[in-house]
């Protein structure tokens, strides 16, 4: 991923040239620099030891660093602390902090991958009614209960339900909104039939929770964003579609950039819009629909971790993606240490700590940064 | 639900979870079958006691005994049919399970609505809350309502069973009720175990954590019988409603003594489950085998059944005293 | 089979001649028909682009130039039969298709905070891998076109922040910069005022004959058409009225017919000038103005009569322009 700039002394103009020459220009491929890199990386780091190191119950951080190390093999160290303790760091921080990278990561990805694909610096992870499908397949797991009447015999858990409705809802959006005529408007067409499939579900799963209100607070406490882990099972369940929709977006990158100059001109210049654009959503949805089963709709990563990359790092897709997953997940273990101890022993839903912690935020960076956001 | 604004759609939920979490546990009863619920008052009803009518509670005035009762609140008709008022009623809500003989119907608690409700041709409305303007579109009809609303104390549950006596004619086996259940709390209560170190503990009301401060009803059961709950740093004054929800690592490291299980009916959660949660094992309360699986129903009413709740507390404390 | 298509080393080779080492012309389109949303745009267009020409195709609005400019590209599916340098373009992928025509849009799309050599850069697309990345080759060929077209000290701004002439410039190397022998060009000059117009037009002849590429543009500017082209294909209503040297196509019968415009026609250097005039009467003046005979248009033996017929408050409005250099 690291890209060293080619260059050497002399130029001469003429056939003398060899290849590996950059010119007089210098300039390297558009890409993410060293630097940047290891900004980030060290973030991301620096974000996975706070999550460790607080939370509501105090722990020294020596002694959290030492359990941590006894998990490799051969090491056993004596770090002080009794089973409880050894527990909230090995089977509840540890994976917690995994899956804040993952799900932050994911969702930073697939944003800025939507707001390549389609040209739009609105376009967040939910667009394509990703949150509503997922909304209203909890919903009706949760209100209508499997095993007592309509699910009966179902083997429905909560994140199978949100995965599957997410993906339906994408699915419905894609059959509804493609076949447009013309390259560009099945774009817009897109976001449009996402629109009216996430209104429609939406509509669906709010009937849903006025006839079975009493299911309320759990449905909406899915639905405001949490980060629970029992143990590393939800880890599990994200990993594998996490690391292929990573590996198809981040492969595709460069494809990104191309895409935009629009449909037309990328056809000119050898590409295939359509497929690179449908690819690229596919992946990028089932990496959201991951992160959604486990982590319910966490609002704001997806939107704005790209916009401040952006801002702050330019405007290729080969820096803005990479750097926005790890930053994102940078994010969200930061955020989730803030939801988990701010209020101990209550713990705010995620999604509202984001918002509030996030908007004013990007709202500083806009204000201090030279470079302009286009609209 | 709004989408396309995460943030306010997202505190636009915040507020509505605090409303609706209030008013879904007022009423909260899920749908199940109603097990054989504990003793009903005392015998010793006479129908026909000489209530004098016409008959006013609060601003409610009764000119005859009603005689077509509708109760939309589960706890409304187990006190109803406690007193011996069960012949009076004539329909009760979807989720009103106990006593088993009760008319049950499709009319909704939540989700009232006034010309369903009318169409029973009720003398008398009991409710447990007052949504959609119900209360007056009853009033409109003339049909008296009388507001049963959640109990904050005890005491209101007591005076419930009084009013709801009094307006029914049954005043003496009301009376008679309050008396017993306030004799066989006393008594609980009183010989209850009491350890050296008050015992903490932990009430479950959904998997995902979320759980009562002693400033609720239910809450204060607890404190009566000399329990600490561990959810109280997060909601001391009552002042966020009272419903937190807790993160794991937080109850893990409170390292409770005693957990009760709220929904087991609802979620299917009991004492296995529990133990299988990541990182629980390492609890007390599940170590030693302390964890009370309640039903719902009876753990989320005010009604004559709080005996009961009171009664799976004090067990659950002597057996951890004990041991 | 076709030089450009074997790779980036190349670098250096595009300096001289591609077209001579892709076989077959450039374009040879029969009967094209293009159908865009139900209605029938083109309607059995033919078209021959002849390696190192360059045709200009006019017409009036909504003749279907834009869209046979783009059939001819491959960005629009087409009916008949299209040749590129000898292969249906049926045939062709998309990335050898890339690598033998180039596009410059009309109304090509600025991607924000895009510095110009990136932007140039978009143009090797169709010879780096998939999923790889752009090789030094690739970046040498860039600062080639950069030099070439007096951008190297743009290399670093953003494309957006670039005047019309510049932006123009830019959109030419990243055409550049795929190595077509092809170039087809969307109204390359409709957003530049006439000295910037002149000047894209020198720099594209020059490279036309530096490089030598085909060159086939759509072009609103008639006198300028005729200047520049080889030769020009005039499309009405989805089909070509008329073909040949630009003296043989631009008549004032021509464009009175096809433009519904009055035009008069005078012989130019580089071609037949033509120029828009008023003759109408003017209601509510006192300025009784002749209308040309229709027998003096077109007829090239009346050119020497002398300068225009058209008088206004007793002077010739236009001097004859002398056409014998």
């Amino acid at each position: 991923m690291l890209r060293t700039p080619v260059r050497r002394p002399g130029w001469r103009p003429g056939p003398q040239r060899a290849a590996g020459w950059s010119g007089p220009t210098g300039r390297r491929r558009p890409g993410l620099t060293a630097g940047w890199f290891a900004g980030a990386l060290a973030a991301v780091v620096l974000a996975a030891l706070a999550g460790l190191a607080f939370g509501p119950a105090s722990l020294p951080p020596l002694a959290v660093a030492a359990e941590l190390l006894n998990l490799l093999p051969g090491v056993d160290l004596d770090s002080g602390l009794n089973d409880r303790q050894v527990a909230i760091v090995t089977q509840l921080r540890l994976p917690r902090v995994v899956l804040a990278l993952l799900v932050g990561g994911m969702l930073a990805l697939a944003g800025g991958c939507y707001q390549g694909v389609f040209r739009n610096p609105l376009a967040d992870p939910h667009l394509l009614g990703v949150a509503a499908g997922a909304g209203l397949a909890v919903t009706a797991v949760i209100a209508l209960r499997p095993g007592t009447g309509v699910l009966t015999g179902l083997p429905v858990t909560v994140p199978l339900a949100a995965f599957v409705g997410a993906l339906g809802a994408v699915g419905l959006t894609y059959l509804l909104g493609t076949g447009a005529a013309g390259p560009d408007r099945s774009t817009a067409t897109l976001i449009l039939a996402g629109v009216a499939v996430s209104a429609f579900l939406a509509a669906g799963q709010t009937y849903l929770l006025q006839r079975h209100v009493d299911t309320i607070r759990e449905v909406y406490s899915w639905l405001l964003g949490r980060l629970a882990t029992d143990g590393w099972h939800e880890v599990r369940l994200v990993l594998p579609y996490a690391v292929i929709a990573a590996v198809v977006v981040l492969a595709h990158r460069r494809e990104l950039d191309v895409l935009s100059v629009g449909d037309e001109e990328a056809a000119s210049l050898g590409l295939h819009p359509q497929r690179s654009r449908y690819l690229l959503l596919a992946a990028a949805s089932l990496g959201t629909a991951a992160a959604v089963s486990v982590s319910g709709l966490i609002g704001f990563v997806g939107l704005i971790v790209p916009h401040l990359v952006r801002l702050v790092a330019g405007s290729s897709y080969r820096v803005i993606l990479p750097l926005s997953m790890l930053l994102g997940g940078a994010f969200l273990t930061v955020t989730d240490v803030v939801a988990r101890t701010v209020a101990a022993p209550a713990e705010i839903p995620i999604g509202v700590v984001t918002a509030f912690f996030g908007a004013p935020f990007f709202v500083l960076v806009l204000r201090t940064t030279r470079r302009t956001v286009a609209l | 639900m709004s989408r396309s604004h995460p943030l306010r759609a997202a505190l636009l939920r915040t507020a509505v979870v605090a409303t609706a979490a209030a008013l879904a546990l007022t009423g909260c009863g899920q749908a199940g079958d109603g097990s054989g619920g504990p003793d009903d008052a005392q015998p010793g009803v006479s129908p026909e006691t000489a209530a004098s009518y016409p008959v006013t509670v609060g601003d409610l005035t009764l000119e005859v005994r009603p005689e077509r009762i509708v109760a939309l609140s589960p706890t409304a008709t187990e006190m109803l049919f406690a007193i011996g008022a069960g012949d009076q009623v004539a329909a009760v809500d979807d989720n009103s399970n106990h006593p088993a003989e009760a008319p049950t119907t499709e009319l909704s608690g939540f989700t009232p609505n006034v010309e369903a409700i009318a169409g029973y041709e009720p003398d008398l409305v009991v409710l447990s809350g007052d949504t959609n303007e119900l209360v007056a579109g009853l009033t409109r009809l003339s049909i008296p309502v009388y507001l049963a609303e959640a109990a904050v104390t005890l005491d209101d549950t007591y005076r419930q069973i009084t009013e709801l006596g009094a307006l029914t004619g049954h005043p003496e086996a009301a009376a008679d009720l309050v008396d017993t259940m306030r004799s066989d709390i006393d008594k609980l209560v009183s010989d209850v175990a009491h350890p050296a170190e008050p015992l903490s503990y932990y009430y479950e009301l959904d998997p995902t954590l979320y759980t009562v401060t002693s400033e609720t009803f239910v809450g204060s059961l607890f404190t009566m019988v000399g329990l600490t709950n561990i959810a109280d740093p997060a909601d001391p004054s009552g002042e966020a409603g009272g419903y937190p929800q807790l993160s794991a690592e937080a109850l893990i490291d409170a390292n409770p003594d005693l957990i009760f299980l709220a929904d087991t009916k609802c979620c299917q959660q009991n004492a296995q489950t529990v133990a299988q949660r990541a990182g629980w094992s390492t609890i007390t309360a599940v170590q030693a085998g302390q964890v009370v699986e309640l039903d719902d129903d009876v753990a989320s009413r005010w009604g004559p059944r709080v005996v009961d709740l009171v009664r799976a507390i004090v067990d659950a404390v002597d057996a951890a005293a004990a041991s | 089979m076709t030089g450009p298509a074997s790779g980036p080393e190349t670098g250096p080779a595009l300096k001289t001649a591609p077209a001579s080492t892709a076989a077959g012309t450039p374009v040879v389109g029969r009967d094209l028909r293009v159908r865009l949303g139900g209605a029938l745009v083109l309607d059995g267009v033919d078209l021959t682009v002849a390696a190192g020409e360059w045709v200009a195709v006019i017409g009036p609005n909504g003749a279907g130039k834009s869209t046979l400019l783009r059939a001819v590209g491959g960005l629009l599916p087409v009916d008949g039969s299209l040749e590129l340098f000898g292969t249906p373009i049926t045939r062709l992928g998309r990335r050898d298709r890339a690598r033998l025509v180039a596009t410059v849009v009309q109304s090509p799309v600025v991607p924000t905070g895009i510095a110009v050599a990136d932007y140039v850069l978009l143009g090797r697309t169709p010879y780096v891998p998939l999923l790889g990345r752009e090789s030094a080759a690739d970046l040498a060929v860039v600062d080639d076109v950069l030099a070439r077209l007096d951008l190297t000290g743009f290399a670093h701004r953003r494309l957006a922040t670039l005047s019309g002439g510049e932006r123009q410039r830019v959109l030419l190397a990243r055409a550049l910069a795929q190595g077509a022998p092809l170039l087809l060009l969307d109204e390359p000059t409709s957003a530049l005022d006439i000295g910037h117009q002149q000047e894209v037009l020198e720099l594209v002849d020059e490279l036309r004959r530096d490089r030598g590429l085909t060159v086939l543009a759509t072009m609103h500017d008639l006198s300028v058409a005729g200047e520049y082209a080889d030769r020009l294909v005039l499309l009405a209503a989805g089909r070509t009225v008329a073909a040949g040297p630009p003296a043989e196509v631009l008549t004032e019968e021509n464009l009175a017919r096809y433009y519904r415009a009055r035009v008069r026609v005078l012989p130019g250097a580089h071609g037949p000038l033509v120029v828009p005039v008023r003759d109408r009467d003017v209601p509510g003046t006192d300025r009784p103005v002749p209308r040309p005979e229709p027998s003096v248009a077109g007829d090239p033996d009346h050119r020497e009569e002398g300068p225009l017929r058209v008088v206004e408050h007793g002077e010739p409005a236009v001097r004859q322009v002398g056409g014998r250099d």
